[in-house]
Formats: structure tokens, C-alpha cells, sequence
């Protein structure tokens, strides 16, 4: 079908919309008048009478091959399934929770995101510092908590530089080192292991000698008067 | 397409790598704590008791309560022929390492003590006494003993009030932090 002008100023559209009856008032004048003085309009007008009365008949004639009840129960049927479709519609997006929806709406890009995600986790897993790895700076130490023997963490100090067990026992046989502020209230008594054995590495007995005496209960160090000093190693 | 091969590769690549890492959360620790060398122990800090402890052949008063965590060795051969005890005084001390301590003690006697170090069972101490006159030397030693262990240090003849016996030093000391 082409808007181009059939019949003078008159085109096929408004001659179709004039056989609905749809033109407007001018237009449909102008029509009429065009159909009256143009043979080729008026039949091609009559035509179209034509088609639409062959069509009309061909769907009046199943119409009528179906019954009014069945024809009612068809509408029933459809609008039932409309409302059943918009119901549950309404229902799942009611339902639907935020995760349930960004889950779906990700649907397309959950596996490239997985398993960029596993490969970062296996980089860091590899990549990262052993866990046993703390403290294991060599200025630290660490011992593992003990009730009896505390851990000590921290700088590891120098050790000691050994000092003579007496330097001369007749001058000065205990210089005091400090005058006592690291004495502390007394404390309860601590359980005496059953290892109670010390080992001597060392020790001078000044003025009346002295001897040792270890049972593995107990070491006990004797002290003896007036006597002259006595040097002893690994008495034991 | 072109989506679909992503999709397939990256499936691919989760199959392969989701063993890979299970496998790695368990395997790299463990090798890490067994290349691991063992903790090196110091002792830094220590603290310590030091009880006077009169005890006389006289009497029969045994070993009071307060003396009670001594009754082992109290009890032992080295003095059994001590019927009663007296704790004369008590005294704790805190030591760090390498750093002499001393405290004075009624009987006059004045003890020092140094934390020289130790591991994870022992201390190393070193320990000093001097006369009552607090001139003369009686003893100086160095020690290793464990934890809460106790050196008994006699020092020689001395009157508490009525009591008259032998004074000994308990001296008993652990690590601390």
C-alpha cells in the first residue's frame, strides 16, 4: 500500500481510512466527491468493500462453528492464565531478597569472578610470609607460655662477662653492688621441684674454707669459720 | 562466543586451582614449622626468695608452716640432726640479667645474688655472702639450678632471741618475665 495520491489529491490512505469511516470531516467530503466523479476511485473503493466482506465472512462463518459456551469458556481460560502469570509475578518479586537479585543479576560473571578470586588467593598463600615467621627476628626470642617458667620475649641482652667469684677475699669480700631497691614485699613460697639438684660450676669459700654437700634433694653449701680461703671447681 | 569461551576457561582454571590452594593452606605451614629451628631461650628476668632459716638442735618444734614448702628437703640427712627450725626472715629480690642484686639481712650476713642466664629448664645464678661483719667474704658461687630450685647456704652459728643454732640461706629462685 503506498501514501502516494491514487486518484487526483485523494491517496490510498485516506481512501482506506475513508471506508472506515475515520477521515475527518473535510477530508471525507473531499473523498466522496472524488469517488462520485472518478470511475477508477470508485472501484477500487468497491474493492476494498469487497475483501472486507469476504473476510468478515470467512470469520463469521468459524464463529459461528464455534459454540457461545465454548467460545465464553476460551476468554475464561485466557484470563485466568493473564491474572495466574501477573500473580506470580508479583509474588517473586516480592519474595526476592537484595542477594537473591544481585546473585541473579551477577549470574553471567560468577565464574570469571571465582576463579580470579582462587588466583589471588593461591598468590597470597604462596607469596606470603611463614606464620612460624614472627619473632623470628634474631633479636627476638620467644618461649612458649608456661606457668612454672614464664616466657621471656624481648631483646636478647648481651651475656654477662664472667666475673671472678672473689676478687680478694680479705679486702672487700661482698662490695655492694646497690643499695637494696629491687627488694621486693615477700611473696608466697614457690613448690620446690623435685630436680632439686644445683650444679656448682664454680666456688670460693673465703676465710674458714667450706665444702659441698649435694643429696639430689637438696645442695647445700657449708660455710666454715676462721679458716683460710679454699678454692673449689666442680667440687661435685 | 567469545563469552562463553571465558566462561569455559575460567572454569577451567577454578578446577585446577581450588585443589592447589587446599592443598597449599596445609602443606606450607607445616613445612615452615618444621624448617623452623628451635626457640632459643633467654632468661632475662628472674625473680627470688631468700629465707633465713635458724635451726637448732635443740627443742622439738620441727619445721613450721611457714617453712612448710621446704619440708622435703628439711627432712633430708643434711639435717637430720636439726630438731627445730626458725624462719628468721624473708626476703625477695627481682634480678635482670647481668645485674647484681644484694640485700642485707638482720643477722647482718649480706647476700648477693646475679642472674647470669639459663635455658628452658635451668637458671644460671651467681651468688655471694658475706660474714655478719659484712667484711669478709664466706662464699661466692656460680650455679645452675631449675626453675624454683632451691640452694641451701649454711652460715654458721647464730642466737634468735633464745634460740641458738645454725643459720642457713634458702635461697630459691624463677624465671620470670
Amino acid at each position: 500500500m503506498t501514501t502516494e495520491p491514487t486518484h487526483g489529491d485523494v491517496t490510498a490512505q485516506e481512501l482506506h481510512a475513508y471506508f472506515d469511516d475515520e477521515l475527518a470531516a473535510d477530508r471525507a467530503k473531499a473523498v466522496s466527491l472524488a469517488l462520485e466523479s472518478d470511475p477508477h476511485l470508485r472501484a477500487e473503493y468497491d474493492q476494498l468493500g469487497g475483501f472486507r466482506s469476504t473476510v468478515a465472512a470467512s470469520f463469521e462463518a468459524n464463529a459461528e462453528a464455534v459454540p457461545a459456551a465454548r467460545f465464553e469458556q476460551i476468554w475464561d481460560e485466557i484470563d485466568r492464565a493473564i491474572e495466574r502469570d501477573e500473580r506470580l509475578q508479583s509474588e517473586a518479586d516480592r519474595n526476592a531478597s537484595v542477594w537473591t537479585r544481585m546473585w541473579a543479576a551477577f549470574k553471567p560473571v560468577r565464574v570469571p569472578v571465582f576463579a580470579a578470586a582462587a588466583a589471588a588467593l593461591v598468590t597470597v598463600v604462596v607469596l606470603r610470609p611463614g606464620a612460624d615467621e614472627t619473632n623470628k627476628s634474631p633479636a627476638m626470642a620467644s618461649v612458649e607460655e608456661d606457668s612454672t617458667s614464664p616466657a621471656v620475649v624481648g631483646p636478647a641482652p648481651t651475656e654477662p662477662k664472667p666475673t671472678p667469684l672473689i676478687a680478694d677475699s680479705k679486702a672487700s669480700p661482698v662490695p655492694p653492688s646497690q643499695p637494696e631497691p629491687t627488694v621486693t614485699p615477700p611473696m608466697a613460697p614457690m613448690p620446690v621441684p623435685d630436680e632439686n639438684e644445683a650444679e656448682i660450676h664454680g666456688i670460693k669459700f673465703g676465710h674458714g674454707g667450706g665444702r659441698i654437700a649435694n643429696t639430689g634433694t637438696v645442695t647445700v653449701l657449708y660455710v666454715d669459720d676462721e679458716t683460710e680461703p679454699t678454692d673449689s671447681e666442680r667440687s661435685l | 562466543m567469545m563469552h562463553g569461551r571465558i566462561r569455559l576457561l575460567a572454569s577451567a582454571l577454578a578446577a585446577v586451582l581450588t585443589p592447589a590452594i587446599a592443598l597449599s593452606a596445609f602443606v606450607l605451614p607445616t613445612q615452615a614449622q618444621a624448617a623452623a629451628p628451635a626457640p632459643v631461650v633467654s632468661v632475662d628476668h628472674a625473680k627470688c626468695q631468700v629465707h633465713a632459716v635458724l635451726a637448732s638442735k635443740e627443742g622439738n618444734a620441727g619445721i613450721p608452716k611457714e617453712l612448710k614448702f621446704l619440708e622435703t628437703q628439711l627432712k633430708d640427712d643434711e639435717f637430720a640432726a636439726y630438731k627445730s627450725f626458725r624462719l628468721i626472715e624473708q626476703k625477695a629480690l627481682k634480678l635482670d640479667r647481668g645485674k647484681k642484686t644484694d640485700v642485707s639481712f638482720t643477722s647482718g650476713n649480706r647476700l648477693g645474688l646475679r642472674l647470669i642466664g639459663g635455658d628452658d629448664k635451668r637458671l644460671d645464678l651467681h651468688a655471694d655472702l658475706s660474714s655478719r661483719s659484712g667484711t669478709k667474704s664466706l662464699l661466692a658461687t656460680d650455679y645452675s639450678i631449675e626453675d624454683a630450685g632451691v640452694l641451701m647456704i649454711r652460715a654458721g652459728s647464730y642466737t634468735h632471741k633464745d634460740d641458738t643454732g645454725r643459720l642457713f640461706f634458702a635461697i630459691q629462685c624463677v624465671r620470670s618475665k
